[in-house]
């Protein structure tokens, strides 16, 4: 019996780092939920004070980007313990994990590398979703990634892949719209179609992000404003899933927070609309 | 056709050696394997310089830059986190032909490394006032101590490393010369700190777990003040009594 976490408000989210931290502090600025990455908060001191005083004035989102689920070998009990621990102290409205890979005979790969859909990995990864959502005592949303490469002879689309997960393991889907799209550009998905094999109500969170093209290849850098196209992909998955929380992501190339905060402001006008007008009852 | 497992297998094999050929991937992609080769070095490169700001002053960006693409491959990533990824880099710059014209960098990446460590390490509460007031002076000798997970002593035996780190903190020119230096590295409530200890033996044994009379016993300066500090700073978590 999976749990399921109070949820976000419905509203525009922005991904906090580091350098952000003082001023968001100092400033409180008007932001409906942050979402931070989980392994950044793991032990304690300066990091976790800092987020345990955000956390006072708005609901968080811990995002990890290190258990990598899709591995052969056993979960990092080490990891997933510093996971527990963490979600202990801040109480997040949200927890999400990638739809990845990370380890292989005891080595670490620092990235989120792309599960390939083949006979065998359903069955693994709904064990160790299980088993994450078992240690946690609650629901984890899982999210589909960018990837680069394809797989020979995959037997399903990823949006498949983690439509089963959710029907076997009660987990739910952190949708990222910016990966999809990054996927059509270097292998042809067809964002449209994958947006459609979501199950609608198991969507607990929407991202965006904006990624650079480097000799041809779209590459998922969260280094980028949000493009023309991904916006509108965003206005197909809410038309899709309903009213959801949707955040805005940036890791490479961070403006100062005021300048992420114009482009939060710009998301939440959009979303703004379109989330008030579902929420209507029919 | 491969299964799960053996696909993973094949993508790891092809991300740890970049000639061999990922007959997993299909055809149009197998050179993306690059990407995730790159990537997967460039993230732990990118992080390392956070974790030894002062090698990294010693040697400069570009230095540091090439040391570190050395140390990733020669050195496998050991966790997930990369507030981990780091532990080796001191004993790596140590075998490190190019930095051998710098003989006291290992020692400065273990104090750097020390630091990082503190800054990251886990949380814990004081010893409580209540089980120190209970304790009989008789009892003293016989304790062992348990530090805030923060506690480091870092010490060389011939460079002058908390000199050096001061320097990079906008302190004095550090003199090479000035021989070997001990440096204490703990945590408290404004941040991370760290103290020049010149008799470190006494300290290092009681961190290693020796009993307060075994320790005390090797010091050859007046252990007091530095071990009330200890104490005041709220390093001490647990005590245990070792009498038979």
């Amino acid at each position: 019996m999976i749990m399921h976490a109070p949820s976000l408000p419905v509203a525009a989210g922005l991904g906090l780092r580091s350098p952000h931290i003082g001023s968001v502090l100092a400033e409180r600025p008007a932001v409906g939920w942050w979402e931070v990455h989980s392994e950044n908060y793991f032990g304690g001191g300066e990091p976790i004070a800092a987020l345990e005083a955000i956390r006072a004035d708005y609901p968080i989102s811990l995002h990890g980007v290190g258990l990598g689920l899709g591995s052969i070998e056993p979960l990092d009990a080490a990891h997933l313990a510093a996971l527990k621990q963490l979600v202990q102290r801040i109480a997040p409205v949200l927890i999400s994990e990638h739809l990845c890979w990370n380890r292989h005979q005891q080595r670490f790969f620092n990235d989120l590398l792309p599960v390939p859909r083949l006979e065998g990995a359903l069955p693994l990864l709904a064990e160790r979703i299980n088993q994450v959502q078992h240690a946690l005592g609650r629901q984890i949303l899982i999210e589909n990634v960018s990837s680069y490469v394809g797989f020979q002879h995959e037997t399903c689309s990823e949006a498949e892949l983690l439509a089963e997960l959710v029907a076997r393991t009660g987990c739910g889907v952190l949708l990222d719209v910016n990966n999809l799209y990054v996927n059509a550009l270097n292998l042809g998905t067809d964002p449209l179609a994958e947006i459609a094999r979501i199950p609608p109500g198991c969507v607990g969170e929407i991202h965006v992000a904006g990624f650079e093209t480097v000799n041809g290849v779209s590459i998922d850098t969260h280094g980028a404003p949000v493009c023309a196209e991904v916006w509108a992909l965003l206005d197909v998955a809410l038309a899709h899933v309903g009213p959801t929380p949707v955040l805005l992501e940036r890791d490479c190339n961070l403006p100062p927070l005021a300048t992420l905060l114009d482009e939060y402001a710009q998301l939440a006008a959009r979303i703004a609309p379109q989330q008030a007008a579902q929420a209507l009852p029919c | 056709m491969l299964s799960y497992a053996e696909a993973i297998a094949d993508f790891a094999l092809g991300l740890a050696d970049s000639n061999h050929v990922p007959g997993s991937l299909t055809g149009q992609t197998q050179q993306h394997l690059a990407i995730y080769r790159n990537n997967v070095r460039l993230n732990r490169i990118d992080a390392l310089p956070a974790a030894f700001p002062t090698v990294a002053a010693l040697v400069g960006e570009d230095y540091f830059r090439a040391l570190a693409r050395e140390y990733v491959k020669a050195v496998p990533a050991s966790s997930a986190n990369l507030h981990d990824d780091g532990a080796a880099l001191a004993a790596f710059i140590a075998t490190f032909a190019p930095a051998t014209a710098l003989p006291y960098l290992p020692d400065v990446a273990r104090l750097d490394w020390a630091l990082h460590r503190a800054y990251h390490a886990a949380d814990a509460a004081p010893l409580d006032t209540a089980t120190l007031a209970a304790l009989q002076p008789a009892q003293f000798a016989a304790l062992q101590l348990q530090f805030h997970p923060a506690v480091a002593l870092v010490r060389s035996s011939a460079w002058p490393i908390a000199d050096i780190l001061t320097m990079h903190q906008g302190g004095a020119t550090a003199m090479l010369d000035a021989g070997g230096q001990s440096v204490l590295v703990w945590r408290n409530a404004t941040g991370v700190q760290h103290l020049p200890v010149a008799d470190p033996a006494w300290l290092a044994a009681l961190l290693g777990g020796q009993s307060l009379g075994d320790t005390l016993a090797q010091a050859t300066q007046d252990p007091n003040p530095l071990l009330a500090r200890l104490f005041a700073e709220g390093l001490i978590s647990a005590i245990r009594d070792t009498t038979p």
